[in-house]
């Protein structure tokens, strides 16, 4: 059944259930302190996904597909970067 | 049925989707929300304990019911967005209303959140995390309520779709910066409401 879908369908299922999964590990610290790590991370595939297949920046010129890859990349990195580095006190 | 055809083949061998001002313009809304994301991690390094205890304040369920109601709202724009490229003006329409709709749902809940925060004494001026907290979901708002005008304006003109091509490069705009508020909402969700939480 989910092959007769289309590719936007499929990829709106994809979405909506990694943002359950997130939720999932962020509700129950399901990989410990690399929860938050793991979030941003699915945040920033849910991003590309987004990207590439809705924006359709797969079909623009590459210099605009580079910028928001980029992009993804940068805040994905600094907000996993913050928080490695301040350390959060524990319960 | 053939100048249907040519239509679609036409969009499929554009050379992007949208215009290059879109693009442009969304990138450089981008950076902006990075130097707020960067702003955000800088004061969350140095209060780490007022914003832990604070993001335990926020509802985790209204922010991940507006994240799937947005990646909803995204979906429908794709789906409008195809439907004009085969020049069809009332799934447009349809698609386009469903958009609006969630639209509105995402406005109506965040509308909740707000009443619900200020109930409990909350407001921008409570401490750093609300500040930023406010802030950055205050201007994604805005950004949104930016988006629903155009797409009210696109639905309105669907039927264009059946015999004008700029109208597609118009939807697809449209489109573009919808998809993008859908983007920054997938970054902002974690980082006010799940990153850091036990």
């Amino acid at each position: 059944m989910i092959g007769r879908l289309s590719i936007a369908t499929k990829i709106w299922l994809g979405l909506m259930a990694l943002t359950a999964v997130s939720v999932a590990i962020g509700e129950g610290a399901l990989l410990g302190r690399l929860s938050s790590v793991a979030i941003i991370a699915i945040s920033a595939f849910k991003a590309r996904l987004v990207m590439l297949n809705y924006m359709e920046a797969n079909r623009a010129p590459v210099r605009w597909r580079i910028l928001y890859e980029g992009w993804n990349a940068a805040a994905a990195g600094l907000i996993i970067i913050a928080y490695v580095m301040s350390g959060i006190p524990a319960d | 049925m053939s100048h249907q055809l040519d239509k679609s083949r036409l969009a499929l061998n554009s050379t992007m989707p949208g215009t290059e001002g879109i693009w442009t313009f969304v990138f450089i809304d981008m950076l902006v929300f990075l130097a707020i994301f960067f702003l955000f991690m800088s004061e969350r390094m140095r209060l780490p304990a007022v914003y832990l205890a604070s993001q335990r304040q926020l509802n985790e369920m209204i922010g991940f019911t507006n994240t799937l109601i947005l990646l909803t709202s995204s979906w429908s724009m794709v789906e409008a967005v195809h439907a004009s490229r085969r020049g069809d003006a009332q799934k447009v329409k349809n698609f386009l209303a469903l958009t609006l709709g969630l639209g509105a749902v995402f406005g109506a809940n965040k509308a909740f959140e707000y009443y619900q925060k200020f109930q409990h004494g909350i407001t921008p001026a409570s401490n750093s995390f609300f500040s930023l907290y406010f802030f950055i979901t205050i201007v994604h708002f805005l950004h949104v309520i930016g988006g629903m005008i155009f797409i009210w304006h696109c639905r309105k003109d669907a039927i264009l779709c059946t015999h004008d091509r700029r109208y597609v490069t118009q939807i697809e705009n449209v489109g573009h910066f919808w998809h993008y508020v859908d983007v920054l909402w997938i970054f902002i969700f974690p980082l006010l409401y799940l990153v850091g939480l036990k």
